[in-house]
């Protein structure tokens, strides 16, 4: 290249160069565990990003080869600087470090080429998939909907489970919380939700978008590829904020899952969204608090713990006609220590939520799983938005169930008790056989209201206990390859009408005498 | 506790004070509240407040070669103007890093100018 043109391109440079602004700028004057207290910014707002100056002072080609911008994220102002959180490797910044004002609110990318793939806490993609074209950019924080932007949820949100769908149902724009021990099970039926969306029309079905926060890579790996293998992913989102990432991305991730979802409600779609879990979230954020020095209360969680995990839930709703429709129904997964419930992050999330489903460990370990305790779960608004098919065979179970835990301990003197007791509890034992469930198996709520109508009218009580899940499975495919138009009857109307029910009383019928085998109790 | 009493003394100065009659001052609150030790870490800080203090009102002009300073002391005029500095009292130094064109930094502002930090916008564009 000869020198006249060097001096073009210098010149073309220079007339580019004349157009740049000013700048609010800082100094950092502390760096320490992702948190970073900066001397200036006095135009800094709350929640700003800020961009680290990493190539000052180093050579062109040296300034190229850095990560991408360093961000920081304005979580204090103070009289004479503000304090933020690194949102990267804490060790890029270093005292002295010129941090430059914005002026923006974190925003992260949304939109229809965000599915199937897996980002981090500032949508950035992880897949190795490349970057996205056009995304839409979507604030981060957002104030939730407003009364009059909402309508009552009615439309239900079918899990494939039955103790779910049938006793604590779930409808579109409503918070579920899922409560347990660890390993009892709580990521798995969140993931069957996601899985079981496949089921649904393509016109209907919801997006759901996986928030991982704080945990191991492999897990999410793992779940991950268990979407894939379902065909679930081209519907999904990932945002993964694992263990090893700062605690400022912890905390954002479920802000970051949120504002991804709020870009589908705004169109008019249906969202879901799984929090896994918030109990880390508020570890996070009670790290950063601690190091931003704000005072801490009880078990060390700063004063606005609960409005953290409010600010964010709230967020889920389900809009009007005239806001379009839409709906982002959130899951969010508590962790409890040894049973406590009564701790400080899970009664401000069970307050917050429109239900919870506990999961125990001793029913885990009994082989019921879903290990859901359905005594003690409920869910406060999700029986408006039940079909009439399933809300008229469900009805009696939680009672049946309630009274059968009460005789349960009664069973140990079985040969001393009365026939109507005795009868009482063999059918309540059936019944949580016919509600148990392997995992990565949904059921459509055809299937699950012919085994519960079934259930009801004792079609297992001839069946040993330990068969009623293979009777029960062999049942519904002898459904499903004779009696389809019964099962597809029920599924558009939601009604179990009268034909339908004398129709699956024939199947019974017909089931019974073709595999008598199963019915080795029958007198 | 030693910056806030740094912090009065600053602005007591500030406000017209004479240096005498502020140290005296302070030196009396320290000796009612039983305080009198502090006084040093007082005024360390005071000096790190003063520094501070002083980096920020101070304005740098950074050029890549000495021989550019005059063509960006009159490019920049309208921005130390609005910056409330003038440029008989600016700091210049010299960073062959920046390639070319200048880069003006203080009292909170910065305003970058230089081909580098050009080139590598048009690199972050190109790769993000």
């Amino acid at each position: 290249m000869d020198s006249s043109t060097v001096q073009k391109i210098l010149k073309e440079i220079e007339n580019v160069a004349t157009e740049s602004h000013g700048q609010h700028v800082g100094k950092v004057t502390a760096v320490g565990d992702g948190v970073v207290a900066i001397d200036g910014l006095s135009k800094a707002v709350m929640s700003e990003v800020l961009v680290f100056e990493e190539g000052k002072g180093k050579k062109l080609a040296d300034a190229m080869e850095s990560q991408g911008e360093l961000l920081g994220l304005v979580l204090n102002l103070e009289e004479d600087g503000v304090r933020a959180a690194i949102l990267g490797g804490t060790e890029r910044v270093y005292e002295g470090m010129t941090v430059k004002s914005t002026g923006k609110i974190l925003e992260v990318p949304s939109g229809d080429e965000l599915l199937g793939r897996v980002v981090n806490a500032l949508g950035e993609p992880i897949d190795g998939k490349g970057p996205f074209k056009n995304p839409t950019m979507m604030p981060v924080e957002r104030e939730a909907k407003g009364v009059i932007q909402r309508k009552s949820v009615t439309v239900p949100l079918q899990t494939g489970i039955k103790a779910i769908d049938a006793l604590i149902p779930i409808g579109r724009g409503q918070r579920e919380l899922i409560i347990g021990d660890r390993g009892t099970g709580k990521t798995t039926v969140a993931i069957d939700a996601i899985l079981n969306q496949k089921n649904e029309p393509a016109a209907t079905r919801p997006i759901c978008i996986y928030v991982a926060i704080g945990q191991k890579e492999s897990k999410t790996a793992r779940i991950t590829q268990q979407l894939r293998d379902a065909g679930a992913l081209e519907y999904s989102i990932i945002v993964n904020a694992p263990a090893s990432a700062p605690a400022a991305l912890q905390y954002l991730a479920p802000f970051t899952g949120v504002a991804i979802g709020e870009y589908f409600m705004d169109a008019g779609k249906d969202v879901l969204i799984v929090y896994d879990d918030l109990s880390k979230q508020a570890v996070a954020y009670r790290e950063i608090s601690l190091l931003l020095r704000r005072p801490p209360g009880r078990e060390a969680y700063p004063g606005d713990i609960f409005y953290l995990h409010s600010r964010l839930l709230e967020r889920a709703a389900r809009l009007s006609d005239d806001a379009g429709g839409g709906s982002i129904t959130a899951l969010p997964i508590i962790e409890t220590q040894e049973g406590d419930v009564s701790g400080y992050i899970p009664t401000n999330v069970i307050s917050i939520t429109d239900g919870q489903m506990f999961l125990i460990t001793d029913l885990f370990n009994k082989g019921i799983r879903p290990a859901i305790d359905v005594g003690i779960s409920v869910s406060r608004v999700g029986s408006a938005a039940q079909s009439k098919a399933m809300k008229g065979v469900a009805g009696g179970i939680k009672l049946e169930l309630a009274q059968f835990r009460e005789l349960e301990a009664f069973m140990q003197f079985a040969s001393d008790l009365d026939k109507e007791t005795a009868d009482r509890i063999e059918s309540g034992r059936r019944m949580v056989e016919v509600l148990k469930q392997k995992n990565g198996q949904p059921i459509s709520v055809e299937k699950q209201v012919a085994a519960i109508y079934a259930g009801n009218l004792k079609f297992f009580l001839d069946v040993p206990v330990n068969m009623v899940t293979t009777v029960e499975k062999a049942f519904i495919e002898f459904l499903d390859s004779n009696f389809s138009s019964t099962l597809e009857n029920i599924k558009k109307s939601g009604q179990l009408s009268d034909d339908s029910k004398k129709e699956l009383g024939e199947a019974m019928t017909n089931f019974r005498s073709a595999h008598s085998e199963y019915f080795s109790l029958a007198k | 506790m030693e910056k806030t009493y740094a912090q009065v003394l600053w602005s007591l100065v500030s406000n017209g004070s004479t240096p005498h009659a502020a140290v005296s001052a302070i030196k009396a609150k320290l000796q009612a509240d039983g305080r009198s030790a502090l006084l040093p870490r007082v005024a360390r800080a005071f000096a790190r407040l003063s520094e501070r203090e002083a980096g920020r009102n101070t304005v740098v002009l950074t050029v890549a070669r000495e021989k550019d300073e005059r063509h960006a002391k009159s490019a920049a005029k309208e921005i130390l103007a609005q910056l409330g500095a003038d440029a008989d009292g600016l700091k210049t130094q010299v960073d062959d890093s920046i390639i070319g064109g200048w880069r003006l930094e203080g009292r909170g502002m910065l305003v970058d100018n230089s081909y580098k930090s050009t080139l590598l916008n048009i690199y972050n564009q190109v790769t993000k």
